[in-house]
């Protein structure tokens, strides 16, 4: 036998797990050959030696740490194996827990919003037709030498501009409201007009629109209020703007200013 | 599952230690395979054997930990540092430690297959299947496993005992 078909059998020996040491016609070869003499006691050394490495056993609690990770995640691995825990699984967990607390804020965003809603709600139907407008004082503002508890005071109460009507306002009727109304518009939608850039088709236009006379007493009453106040703010606007003085006050209008002014 | 993991726990803890060196690296990294294998059990053949599937996933989960250790800088003992020729030359004359020095060195999928084949038993057709790779591929990386191993331990000089043991025979 030559030294190249003695490696090709004792590696095929080897691939049959058998023990090529027990072979006859290698061990006749390896008596006449040191190399290939070393070489057989070198391969049944690596036999002897992997035999002697013992895998160390897992420990007791392998399977139950098994199911616990795979029910809740490496968190919850038991203190021996925490440590070899890594950075992807715990970021796996982080991923997991994520959804539900934006759930969470989510529903909280929503519940404050809709109790914000409801308390202006309130607020709005007890002020009725009053127009409450709660203010601060710039004063109030803490500035940032203030001490950190320092209180804000209350915010003044700004009296209530309420118009009072008059005996001559009383004893119109709706449809005199109306007509007075629609002489103011008249009156001054071409000053308007001008003002805002309208053409004298646009102003006519606006005339016959509310020159209708089929509306019902309940709509007439609300719209001349509303077409008064709409005439007023936008006079004020536009005077005030060109003057630069102090900004108009909100206030309620009746009938009578729209026409007077 | 409790009876599946019980029932393999030994090979695959036994596969990622040998792979790994180190037993809580081990001990994760069995965890992990399992875990991996019970979520996708419903996809498994269990008509066939599942063991060389798990070793598979096993041997993913070990490489991919390797490849993690060799990007990042890695503690190691004071003895080490120091390189206590000493301790080595004595630890050099244990033919166990010397083969474990020796599996440490070997390529990570050389490992594997050598480890796959003589430890686990697995057949070069199983080891393909497992590692993905031709049977061909897998006989020649078995080979070089080997002859390297038996070239560390004639450098290392704990072949004399095994010769005179084989002359003996």
């Amino acid at each position: 036998m030559q030294c190249e078909n003695f490696e090709r059998r004792l590696h095929r020996l080897l691939d049959e797990r058998r023990a090529p040491e027990d072979d006859a016609e290698l061990r006749r070869h390896a008596a006449a050959c040191n190399r290939c003499d070393e070489l057989l006691a070198s391969q049944a050394a690596l036999r002897r030696g992997l035999v002697s490495v013992e895998s160390p056993e897992p420990p007791s609690s392998f399977v139950d740490d098994v199911m616990r990770r795979l029910v809740v995640g490496p968190s919850t691995v038991v203190t021996q194996t925490e440590a070899a825990v890594t950075t992807s699984d715990r970021l796996r967990v982080k991923r997991r827990t994520t959804p539900m607390s934006s759930v969470l804020a989510i529903a909280a965003v929503f519940l404050l919003a809709v109790a914000s809603a409801a308390f202006l709600a309130f607020r709005v139907n007890r002020g009725g037709d009053a127009l409450v407008q709660d203010q601060i004082a710039i004063a109030d503002i803490a500035s940032p030498s203030l001490p950190r508890d320092a209180a804000l005071s209350p915010a003044p109460t700004m009296p209530i501009e309420k118009p009072q009507e008059t005996a001559a306002e009383a004893s119109r009727t709706p449809e005199e409201r109306y007509a007075m109304i629609l002489a103011a518009w008249r009156t001054r939608l071409p000053e308007l007009g001008d003002t805002l850039g309208l053409t004298s088709s646009d102003a006519a236009t606006m005339q016959g629109a509310f020159a209708v006379s089929q509306l019902t007493d309940r709509l007439r009453t609300p719209l001349a209020a509303s077409l008064a106040s709409t005439l007023n703010v936008l006079r004020s606007v536009i005077l005030f703007s060109e003057q630069d003085s102090a900004k108009p006050q909100a206030r309620l209008w009746r009938v009578e200013d729209a026409v007077s002014t | 599952m409790r009876a599946l993991v019980h029932r393999y726990q030994g090979n695959v803890f036994g596969l990622c230690y040998r792979m790994l060196g180190r037993y809580h690296d081990a001990e994760d990294a069995a965890q992990e395979t399992f875990v991996r294998a019970l979520r996708n059990l419903a996809k498994v053949d269990l008509e066939r054997d599942i063991e060389p599937w798990l070793l598979a996933i096993a041997g993913n989960c070990c490489r991919t930990r390797l490849m993690q250790r060799s990007r990042r800088p890695e503690y190691l003992p004071l003895v080490e540092d120091v390189g206590d020729a000493s301790i080595e030359e004595e630890a050099g004359r244990d033919l166990t430690e010397e083969v474990r020095l020796g599996l440490g060195k070997l390529r990570d999928d050389h490992r594997q297959a050598f480890l796959l084949f003589h430890e686990q038993q697995l057949s070069y057709i199983e080891i393909a299947d497992v590692l993905n790779v031709p049977m061909g591929t897998v006989k020649t990386w078995v080979h070089r496993a080997r002859q390297t191993l038996i070239e560390h331990l004639q450098q290392r000089g704990v072949v004399e005992e095994s010769r005179n043991a084989v002359r003996k025979l």
